[in-house]
């Protein structure tokens, strides 16, 4: 468990964070988004006691970072890009990592064998790419088989099947009673990993509630009409009380689309049954993270480029 | 959903301090740093090629200076020199390398941003300098001795008969060259700590190290002559020479330890303040 109460980081006059108070629980996996320059990576440092805080505190298990005789059996963490000296090998730099925190040498064959680079051991990291890179700091986070985890954007540089095994490894970890915080700008991605959600905007907390409270409450979650007869079915779907659009703008206006909000996907086919209406298309459109996110921080955003002006999105 | 909801500024808590860790749990936590210090060291090539050149350095110097003495001895000058004594001459040069390693132990940890996984693996930061000192002046130590006995027995070689050295003078040679690397590398590590960066630490190092003495000489201020006595070039040449020095080797000792503690000292105030 991660405990932050009033934490506040200052650089001189910026204000990186600003009175943060949250509860990281073990068992879930706690999604940890926000703008560039939002404070997330500052938390994080501020948790393992990289930086030190202007105020409040960051506890780990009730602890401060600095009171843990082994930190690295009890935090593991993946920070910034997976940093090792290019000219040392993946098995001498976890060696050194294990040693450091007496963790049994035999850790060091597990956890690159939980990371795929067991071939690759004896190679000087200089020959790394991106993925091997962060994989290898993946291994370096579990060697300690910590309680609690936190992993800022763990799926960079990583294929496909890369992201698919961290977004099993990652709920695993949580499913054994872990605390997982993974921070990451893969909002598709978080969708599928996270059960909890914390969003920070300017160093403050927007939300704190769970993925699919903050999904249904701040996106267009509506159901998708496509039919022939859409200008007979559209009064009737007003007289039913429900809100109509003509499809999101995103979207490609389709001449015969309606979005209907306010109601089932049954209702309204039963509605359709009821008047003779050919329905070609009826699904429940559900929301997604990534509306959700940018109408949550339209506001908070720090670097915005010129181009880009906060959209309204609901009619 | 929460929404931030308006508060009444808190009074800001100071953050929970860290109870001070028994002293049994410092000790094995620092050894513990420390041997993961060594891992990080013996696993570079860089290390080796270091120790390497500093014995070719110091063989070379060595070497050179042999034989001129003994060219001289050849015509018929009366001169005599210790093989010991010039192997800690050439020692002046043959540090260098290993000065560099015991500077990069630190320094380099900043450059690639590796001292973030550091800290993280020994938070205390005290511990961690001092881990990382022990294994530096260790390893100086270690690097001294063999680089001592080549520049004896290649100087020996050269000069032949004209050597004067004695077995009780080779091993205080031996020894005092040891010690003066183990501890003139935990120096420069300190100084490292303090400046982060490899290129700064290693001109302030041959400043100090090097050109301080010789431009004390050039000047002939008499304070400033004074002066030298107590730098460390000074107090390693009286801990290294079987000729001796300005003082014995206990108060060398005493001398290089003093500018070690303030080296350290500096290190761990700028490890302290300063964020990762």
């Amino acid at each position: 468990m991660i405990t932050l109460t009033g934490l506040t980081k200052r650089y001189g006059r910026t204000l990186a964070v600003d009175r943060l108070d949250l509860t990281v629980r073990p068992g879930v996996v706690t999604g940890f988004l926000g703008p560039n320059g939002a404070g997330k990576s500052t938390t994080m440092r501020m948790v393992v006691g990289l930086d030190r805080p202007t105020a409040g505190s960051a506890l780990v298990g009730g602890r401060p970072y600095a009171a843990l005789r082994n930190p690295l059996r009890e935090v593991g963490a993946l920070l910034d890009v997976a940093v090792a000296h290019p000219g040392r090998t993946a098995a001498a730099h976890l060696q050194a990592v294990a040693a450091s925190n007496r963790i049994p040498r035999r850790r060091v064959g597990e956890v690159l064998d939980t990371v795929g680079l067991t071939e690759v051991a004896g190679r000087r990291t200089r020959g790394f790419s991106l993925g091997m890179m962060q994989r290898l700091g993946i291994a370096a986070a579990l060697l300690g088989d910590p309680p609690v985890l936190l992993l800022d954007e763990p799926v960079n540089g990583l294929d496909p099947d890369g992201v698919r095994w961290i977004r099993t490894l990652v709920r695993e970890l949580a499913g054994e009673g872990r605390t997982v915080l993974i921070s990451s700008h893969l909002m598709s991605e978080m969708q599928h990993t996270a059960d909890h959600l914390v969003l920070l905007g300017r160093g403050r907390l927007v939300a704190d509630a769970p993925l699919d409270d903050v999904i249904s409450s701040a996106s267009l979650s509506a159901v998708r009409v496509r039919t022939p007869d859409r200008d007979r079915f559209a009064p009737l779907l007003r007289a039913a009380g429900w809100t109509v659009q003509p499809g999101t703008p995103e979207e490609e206006t389709d001449p015969d689309e309606l979005l209907v909000t306010g109601t089932s996907p049954a209702s309204i086919g039963e509605l359709a049954f009821r008047h003779d209406i050919r329905l070609h298309e009826l699904a429940h459109r559900s929301g997604s993270l990534e509306e959700a996110y940018l109408e949550l921080t339209g506001a908070e955003v720090e670097y915005r480029a010129a181009s880009d002006e906060p959209t309204t999105r609901r009619p | 959903m929460t929404t931030p909801t308006p508060t009444t500024p808190t009074p800001t808590t100071p953050a929970p301090t860290t109870p001070a860790p028994s002293l049994r749990a410092a000790l094995a936590s620092t050894s513990a740093a420390a041997s993961a210090e060594w891992i990080k060291l013996r696993s570079l090539r860089f290390t080796w090629f270091a120790l390497l050149g500093a014995a070719a350095l110091t063989v070379v110097f060595a070497v050179v200076v042999a034989a001129s003495i003994s060219a001289s001895a050849a015509n018929g000058y009366d001169v005599t020199a210790s093989a010991a004594a010039l192997a800690a001459q050439a020692v002046t040069v043959g540090q260098l390398p290993v000065l560099m390693v015991a500077v990069t132990v630190v320094t380099g940890e900043y450059a690639d941003a590796s001292i973030r996984l550091s800290l993280r693996q020994t938070p205390l930061r005290g511990q961690l300098l001092l881990a990382k000192t022990l294994v530096a002046a260790a390893a100086g130590f270690c690097a001294g001795v063999p680089l001592a006995v080549a520049g004896m027995v290649a100087a020996r070689v050269v000069l032949g008969t004209a050597d004067t050295t004695s077995w009780d003078e080779a091993w205080r040679t031996v020894l005092g060259i040891g010690g003066y690397l183990a501890l003139v590398s935990a120096l420069v590590l300190g100084i490292g700590a303090i400046t982060r960066s490899t290129i700064v630490s290693v001109l302030v190092s041959l400043l100090l190290l090097l050109a301080a003495p010789l431009l004390a000489q050039m000047t002939r201020a008499g304070w400033l002559e004074a002066a030298t006595t107590y730098l460390p070039s000074t107090a390693g040449t009286a801990l290294t020479s079987p000729e001796g020095g300005a003082y014995g080797a206990g108060a060398a000792l005493a001398v290089l330890a003093v500018w070690v503690l303030l080296a350290q000292l500096g290190g761990y105030v700028a490890l302290w303040l300063r964020d990762a």
